[in-house]
């Protein structure tokens, strides 16, 4: 029982990991239509940036954390203007390999600056509460929570806010979009810094928990992608739901088959759902 | 009534797609609350000059003069605050979103408190789309579309609205709906510029007629005058002359 | 027999002979150093070519962006590996292992992959390698893991009356300089033959080429499993070279590898992708001072090339040609052709804007096309006594319309359900066997739909329909193309990288039946004489002679529409489906299309026309189908039909 409320939270946590990725991976196909294979590499940006705050800089857990957050803003900015900006009307080809190559050169840059192996990066919530039981840690809790808040203040944002309205207006019909007087150009950088900000949110309370690695992304990103297929590419809501279906299923899977082949059931996971139904679980097919 | 100032007017205007040059010098004057037909075979231009005049497509010369304001320099969203409007070819709505939330989206850059009542008026003028509020309007047919995206350009009560091929697709029956909205509106003091392949239709409704041709102004002239006239009639209209 | 103008060469042949000169000159390589770091770097070199046109066989040549690669170059290496090691088999046993298993493994991967969409396909291949390096790693038993295969013996080649081993490094480049030579030979052969047609047309437009009768998943799939099986042979020899196989010959990092040649020398062209893969294997030499930094400057570069020229060397390379031929005063050769056009749709403009004198001309000084139609007049003869029953590739045209049995079209109930709005409601009708019958209605009355159900283009929620007097709902769309039901778009589709006679010659291959297809695909394009025979005669027919070698997306749209409706004409089909086949086209070829449509009908072929355009489908049609809302409201004469008030309300509202 003990480890079945582990696995879960472990899920949890894991699910909402993949969840706050897949969720900014599937904005900016949303409203860009690139795919962009250099997410994970924001994500692990984040926690590179959180344990630079931490420890050349010698800030306290708390606002390493709000800083490394902060400091996506303006490198999404950056990426949208050095990169996204010129891939924009390019075939799916250019955008893949585009954004294929920025990762290497995230990674690579990263490993040259600070090294490869891996990084401890301390936080004070490191209390393990114990109620009826069952153990819960800490920081797993900050994690589901400020996903929950992140998720929540997304939704409001894209039903209620003017910005989060054209951001889905873009999605569906780019040129209608510019034709009623958004201007497009704002509302992809918009989406670009959002979705950084979701990754770097995701780096910031993730990395205490595990070691900070430049791979760290790479090993993330194929499970975002998974949530991102299974969730219908574009759907934001489907992205989050599938991403922590993946999660529990990963922990139920490192738990009770073999840690090793862990990833190959949520390969199977994926591809099972696809071979089933192409346009994702939650996809919907409009007629034109 | 006083010579007033023509709602829009543009001289020498070239345009195109990287090397390839559509209008090569478009010459027009459109007097306000006047229909304007656009004909000529396709790929002289039509669509083009329509989507160069909204702002979609940047001019690589000439002058757009609208209202007697040169808005050459002006980007589309500017040019929507001046009054100025697209309805374009093929489908452009929202499709994951309904009836009420595109014509909303419609009204984007309004920021005053009508907007529901004018999507009310809109509901009564339109019965059609009244019935399908609720409904995503990538489900509704081409006709309703369009129309849909007809009203959605009059959300921001526009002084002049480019039309184009608001035929294509549409039955007879709708092509007569959506011409008679489009007559009812300069009746009403709006300016329209429509592109249309059913040429006949298009200059019995209005009040002149341009032909284009290899991307410049080859005739022009009154509605009746260009449906009689044998040249025009034989090149575009697919009648005997 | 054939033609040659003094001031054009034909292309093919120096191509070719191109490629065999510089093969030649790199076997000389070796003798000019006697450094084993050099000839180790060749090796390395050649290994990448042959991987990368591997790669960009799938990638370039059907459009489909695989991240498996590894999955079969590691197998090959495994293969090669244990084999030897355990059994001390031949070089010969090796490869035929691999080519086996690495086409099953494709067979496997690609039966279920293919059915995604295009991004998908991409990650459901990367989660198969993933999968594949986490299988070597933990398969102990077999693979050894991360401790990896060792002591792999050299390559032992046997043939009756002995054997020898491939020890020295000279002798080792050879045997990896003729599988590069191989990888070679197959894209330049692939460009050549009938399956190269498919391919592109495949990789231009999927639903496109399934009406025209090509089956997309089979025709990538054939992609895949050569391309897999090249980079089996490439991996059975590395096995032999290094002596050591691990788990991370499957890593990602090869697809990285692979990316960046096939982008830096550009997608879907030869002599970009091999340069490609030449220089990413000899630039590090250069950069192994900073070598820290040399991944690092493999991504920056990529990100440069990739946004900055996009066609990679291949542009730059045509770029250089115009250069040279302007200043040797060549002709331009051919228009069209299957080379470096993958990369992205810049190249196609988005608008077409229809011929302006200055183009006409220059359209006029591309030469003829090389074609051959006064020989193989005995092969025709034999056909024409065969009788050619159903569709036969080789017959003479008069033979292929006479032979056909009428067949009758039959719709029954059919209904069809778009989120709770009908867009059919038990929709019933028949389109007996030669005649023309028009189908029409107001708008989201649900006439496209229709033809979609009945094309196979889309899924029907109900009903049924039969084709003479086999049930054909559910049938894919390529099936019931290659049993003569043919369609038009109603927006207009061509494969816009295609010439106009390619666009033809592609619907013929698409129409013969599965067999006849797959037997005709290592048959030349260019001698092909009554298919060539036939598209000259409706290129001729419709006016599009000027522009008969042009790639079709740089057509007009009425010229684009005409080539359709052609390409749907080209073995004259049993039932013809269009979809408003004059919506804005300017009237001049609206006639000529009314004419077309009424000698088709006079030939006896059943036309099934949907149409808003009153005029025209009064003076055309014998029968009329009137839908509202998806339910048929009334059939019959036409004039009678128009008269029905119930249609007039429908129709022209009140």
């Amino acid at each position: 029982m003990q480890v079945l409320f582990d696995q879960l939270m472990n899920g949890l946590t894991a699910g909402a990991e993949i969840a706050l990725i897949a969720a900014g991976l599937s904005l900016m196909f949303g409203v860009l239509e690139i795919v962009n294979f250099a997410h994970g590499e924001l994500y692990m940006l984040g926690a590179i940036f959180l344990y630079i705050a931490e420890s050349s800089l010698g800030f306290p857990y708390r606002s390493a954390a709000v800083l490394s957050v902060a400091t996506m803003l303006p490198f999404g900015a950056l990426f949208y203007a050095v990169v996204v900006h010129r891939i924009l009307n390019r075939g799916w080809q250019v955008q893949l390999v585009a954004t294929l190559a920025v990762s290497v050169l995230l990674v690579n840059l990263v490993i040259v600056v600070l090294g490869a192996p891996a990084k401890l990066v301390p936080s004070p919530l490191m209390t393990t509460y114990v109620i009826g039981g069952m153990r819960i840690s800490e920081q797993r809790i900050l994690v589901l929570i400020t996903a929950v808040i992140a998720f929540v203040l997304l939704f409001c944002f894209f039903r209620f806010a003017k910005l989060g309205k054209a951001m889905r207006a873009v999605a569906q019909n780019r040129e209608a979009a510019s034709v009623v007087g958004i201007q497009t150009e704002r509302v992809g950088l918009a989406a670009v810094v959002a979705s950084c900000l979701l990754a770097g949110v995701a780096g910031a309370t993730i990395a205490p928990l595990y070691n900070v690695q430049p791979s760290m992304g790479t090993a993330v990103i194929v499970k975002a992608f998974a949530a991102v297929i299974m969730g219908g590419f574009g759907n934001v809501t489907g992205a989050i739901v599938s991403a922590v279906v993946l999660g529990l299923v990963e922990a139920f899977s490192i738990a009770y088959i073999a840690s090793d082949y862990a990833d190959l059931v949520v390969f199977g996971v994926m591809i099972l759902v696809l071979v089933v139904r192409p346009q994702g679980v939650f996809g919907r097919v409009v007629r034109r | 009534m006083a010579a007033e100032l023509p709602a829009l007017e543009v001289r020498g205007l070239r345009a195109g797609y990287g090397e390839v040059v559509v209008l090569r010098g478009v010459d027009l004057a459109l007097q306000p609350g006047t229909i304007t037909a656009v004909i000529g075979a396709n790929g002289a231009g039509k669509s083009t000059l329509l989507r160069t005049i909204f702002g979609l497509l940047r001019a690589t010369s000439g002058t757009i003069i609208f209202a007697g304001e040169d808005i050459t320099h002006l980007g589309s969203h500017g040019r929507l605050g001046k009054g100025l409007v697209l309805v374009p070819q093929g489908r452009c709505n929202f499709p994951m979103m309904t009836v009420d939330e595109n014509l909303q989206m419609g009204a984007f850059t309004r920021t005053d408190r009508g907007v529901r009542s004018d999507i009310e008026r809109i509901y009564q003028e339109f019965e059609l789309l009244a019935g399908r509020r609720r409904v995503l309007a990538g489900n509704l047919s081409g006709g309703e579309q369009q129309l849909l995206e007809m009203a959605m350009a009059l959300m921001i009560k526009p002084k002049l609205i480019l039309v184009d091929e608001p035929s294509l697709g549409l039955s007879p029956g709708m092509q007569q709906l959506v011409f008679g909205a489009i007559t009812r509106l300069r009746d009403l003091g709006t300016t329209i510029l429509m592109v249309e392949q059913n040429a006949v239709q298009a200059l019995r409704i209005a009040n002149r007629g341009i032909v284009i041709e290899l991307g410049v102004v080859r005739h022009e002239g009154t509605g009746p005058s260009m449906l009689q006239n044998p040249e025009v009639r034989r090149a575009y209209l697919g009648l005997p002359a | 027999m054939i033609t040659r103008t003094a001031r054009t060469l034909p292309l093919p042949g120096r191509e070719v002979l191109g490629w065999g000169v510089f093969l030649v000159l790199l076997a000389f390589f070796p003798a000019l150093t006697s450094v084993p770091y050099f000839i180790r770097t060749g090796i390395t070199a050649l290994m990448f070519v042959t991987l990368a046109l591997a790669f960009d066989l799938v990638l370039g040549r059907v459009g489909a962006l695989s991240l498996a690669q590894p999955v079969f170059f590691g197998f090959g290496a495994y293969a090669a590996a244990l084999l030897s090691v355990r059994f001390g088999t031949s070089f010969w046993q090796e490869i035929g292992v691999a080519w086996l298993g690495a086409a099953a493994l494709a067979v496997f991967i690609g039966i279920p992959a293919f059915r995604l969409s295009l991004h998908s396909f991409a990650i459901g291949t990367l989660g198969f390698q993933v999968s594949a390096q986490l299988v070597a790693q933990n398969w102990m038993s077999v693979t050894s893991g991360p401790m990896c295969v060792t002591a792999i013996p050299p390559v032992s080649l046997s043939w009756p009356g002995g054997s020898t081993q491939v020890i020295s490094l000279t002798a080792q480049y050879e045997l990896i300089l003729l599988i590069a030579a191989i990888a070679i030979a197959t894209t330049l052969l692939v460009t050549r033959v009938r399956l190269g047609l498919a391919f592109a047309a495949v990789r231009d437009d999927p639903l496109l080429a399934s009406a025209r009768g090509l089956w997309p998943n089979q025709v990538r799939l054939t992609a895949f499993i050569l391309s897999a099986m090249l980079s089996a042979t490439a991996g059975a020899f590395v096995a032999h070279f290094q002596t050591v196989i691990c788990p991370d010959s499957l890593d990602i990092s090869y697809t990285v590898a692979l990316l960046i040649m096939v982008f830096i020398g550009g997608v879907a062209s030869l002599r970009g992708v091999v340069s490609g893969a030449l220089l990413f294997t000899v630039l590090p030499q250069f950069l192994r001072v900073v070598d820290q930094w040399r991944l690092v400057i493999y991504g920056a570069l990529l990100l440069v090339i990739v946004i900055t020229l996009p066609g990679g060397l291949e542009e730059f390379y045509r770029i250089l040609e115009r250069f040279v031929g302007r200043k040797l005063g060549l002709g331009r050769g051919p228009a069209g052709s299957l080379e470096g056009e993958g990369s992205s749709a810049a190249t196609v403009p988005q608008r077409v804007v229809t011929d302006s004198s200055e183009k006409r001309e220059a359209r006029m000084q591309v030469p003829d096309r090389v074609s051959s139609t006064s020989h193989n007049d005995g092969k025709s003869q034999e056909h024409r006594d065969r009788g050619g029953q159903g569709i036969s590739q080789d017959g003479p045209r008069g033979q292929l319309i006479q032979s056909f049995d009428k067949r009758r079209l039959e719709v029954r109930s059919l209904t069809k359900l778009y989120q709770g709005v009908h867009a059919l409601q038990d929709l019933s009708f028949v389109v007996e066997p030669g005649e023309l019958v028009g189908l029409i209605g107001p708008n989201g009355s649900g006439k496209t739909t229709a033809i979609d159900c009945v094309s196979g283009v889309q899924a029907a929620d109900g009903g049924a329909v039969l084709f003479g007097d086999r049930s054909i709902l559910g049938t894919p769309t390529y099936n019931l193309a290659k049993h003569g039901l043919a369609r038009t778009f109603q927006t207009v589709r061509v494969f816009p990288m295609l010439t106009v006679e390619q666009n033809l010659l592609v619907a013929g291959l698409g129409r013969a039946s599965h067999w006849d297809e797959w037997r005709q695909y290592l048959r030349r394009q260019d001698r092909w004489p009554v298919l060539h025979e036939r598209s000259r005669e409706l290129i001729a027919l419709f006016g599009l002679q000027r522009v008969a070698d042009t790639p079709a997306g740089h057509l007009s749209y009425g010229q684009r529409k005409l080539v359709e409706f052609a390409a749907a004409l080209v073995i004259p089909p049993r039932v013809l489906l269009l979809d408003e086949p004059v919506a804005a086209v300017n009237p001049t070829t609206a006639n000529v299309i009314r004419e077309w449509i009424l000698r088709l009908h006079s030939d006896g072929v059943s036309i099934l026309l949907v149409e808003h355009n009153m005029e025209f489908v009064l003076g055309v049609c014998e029968r009329l189908i009137v839908l509202d809302h998806g339910l048929k409201i009334a059939e019959g004469e036409p004039t009678a039909v128009m008269k029905d008030p119930g249609v007039q309300e429908a129709y022209f509202g009140r």
